[in-house]
């Protein structure tokens, strides 16, 4: 089937895990073995990943193959796995090209339409459509990007490569690259910001450091 | 609390197809909201159950409570505790970290994910009217009047009374349109 680009796929992720959890070291068999056993973010993203393969290959409903009950049997049980271990819900059709950290602690509910590479999304994160606002639509997470814990993100926006979301912060408005959001209604708070270091640990941060001074 | 429980089902089947029992099965087996509800409507008709003849059969019951609201709190993280006074037809979007106790609610409520509906440390819990939409990670936390018909958006910290008919938003809540109608967000039509 697709199993050689699946298994390289999730080799990658668990050497970003791995990555995560012991910022600059270097992904070894071992530390990936055991980011796969103590991340339930990862497993919440194995998940989704089989899922997402099995919904595009078998889109169309077709009762005599086995593959399509076989595909259907999986899809029903990860996603009981993944509202019961990790408290998240993740739509199949939303694409996470590349590496992305999904939370260990859970409780995320996504409903995005694309996630790019590079993206740390952290706990209590709902990605869902806006309603009260009159545009209905689903969001895009562009690549790089840091999501703090409690956010809401809502609508179709675009959050654009790079981006920061301050833990706490509701958005329904897209954001610009490299754009720092913080506050329930979200306003963008500084306009330059490189959030390489944020997207190398785990850590959670309130509050940006102050900005550098320029030479 | 049998017709509570079946307002519940007609948020749920959506007003127009008629209520049948296989559709009540499979209704809660699909929606982890309605396996919450059944538990907690099953723990407030034991609680409030005043006559004889019911007696013996109230262990089994509240065997059978406890099973469903520890079943719902440790796999779906919502707790709709027994001290909360919920009204028929309440409708819960999705699950995780729902938190509902000590609290009034009105009749065709709707919750979100990450709602805390429940009284501060010490003193007296929130009274919420009916038809209030409240929307993902809201906060109302204390002894507040939610209005009638008023909408609570994602994510909205309630620190005072809001008005019926409202749409509040923000953190702390501020009250940003008055005479909201949110009959279209809640699916309720009449």
């Amino acid at each position: 089937m697709m199993a050689g680009p699946l298994v390289q796929r999730l080799s990658d992720d668990c050497s970003f895990y791995a990555q995560l959890r012991r910022p600059g070291s270097k992904a070894t068999g071992r530390s990936k073995l055991l980011a796969l056993l103590y991340s339930r973010g990862l497993w919440l993203l194995l998940i989704h990943r089989v899922a997402h393969v099995s919904a595009s290959n078998t889109a169309k409903p077709n009762l005599r193959s086995l593959k399509w009950w076989v595909a259907r049997l999986f899809e029903g049980i990860g996603k009981y796995l993944a509202t019961v271990c990790c408290k998240s819900e993740i739509l199949e059709d939303c694409d996470f090209t590349g590496n992305v950290y999904l939370p260990n602690s859970g409780y995320l509910i996504c409903g995005a339409r694309k996630v790019g590479p590079g993206t740390l999304i952290h706990d209590h994160v709902t990605f869902g459509h806006a309603v009260a606002n009159s545009k209905e639509g689903r969001p895009t997470i562009g690549a790089n990007v840091w999501i703090g814990p409690d956010s809401i993100i809502a609508g179709p926006l675009t959050i654009g490569d790079g981006a920061t979301i301050l833990p706490g912060s509701y958005l329904t408005n897209s954001v610009p690259p490299r754009a720092v959001v913080k506050g329930n209604p979200a306003r963008v708070v500084r306009g330059n910001f490189d959030n390489t270091a944020l997207r190398s640990s785990l850590a959670v941060v309130h509050e940006l450091p102050a900005p550098a001074s320029h030479d | 609390m049998i017709d509570a429980f079946l307002a519940d089902l007609q948020r749920y089947s959506g007003h127009s197809h008629t209520l049948t029992c296989a559709l009540a099965v499979k209704l809660s087996m699909g929606y982890h909201g309605l396996q919450a509800l059944l538990g907690y409507r099953l723990g407030r008709a034991l609680l409030l159950a005043r006559d004889w003849r019911f007696w013996l059969l109230l262990p089994f019951g509240w065997l059978l409570y406890f099973l469903i609201s520890r079943y719902v709190r440790i796999a779906f993280d919502i707790r709709l505790d027994l001290s909360a006074d919920i009204g028929p037809g309440l409708y819960i979007g999705h699950f995780g970290n729902i938190r509902v106790a000590n609290c009034t609610l009105g009749t065709h409520c709707s919750i979100a994910q990450s709602v805390h509906i429940r009284p501060a440390a010490t003193g007296a819990g929130p009274i919420v009217g009916d038809r209030v939409w409240i929307g993902a990670h809201a906060q109302i936390i204390g002894p507040h009047r939610i209005g009638t018909g008023s909408t609570i958006s994602a994510g909205a910290v309630i620190q005072k009374d809001v008005p019926e008919h409202s749409l509040s938003l923000g953190n702390p809540a501020r009250v940003i349109l008055r005479n909201y109608d949110n009959r279209s967000i809640l699916g309720i039509t009449k």
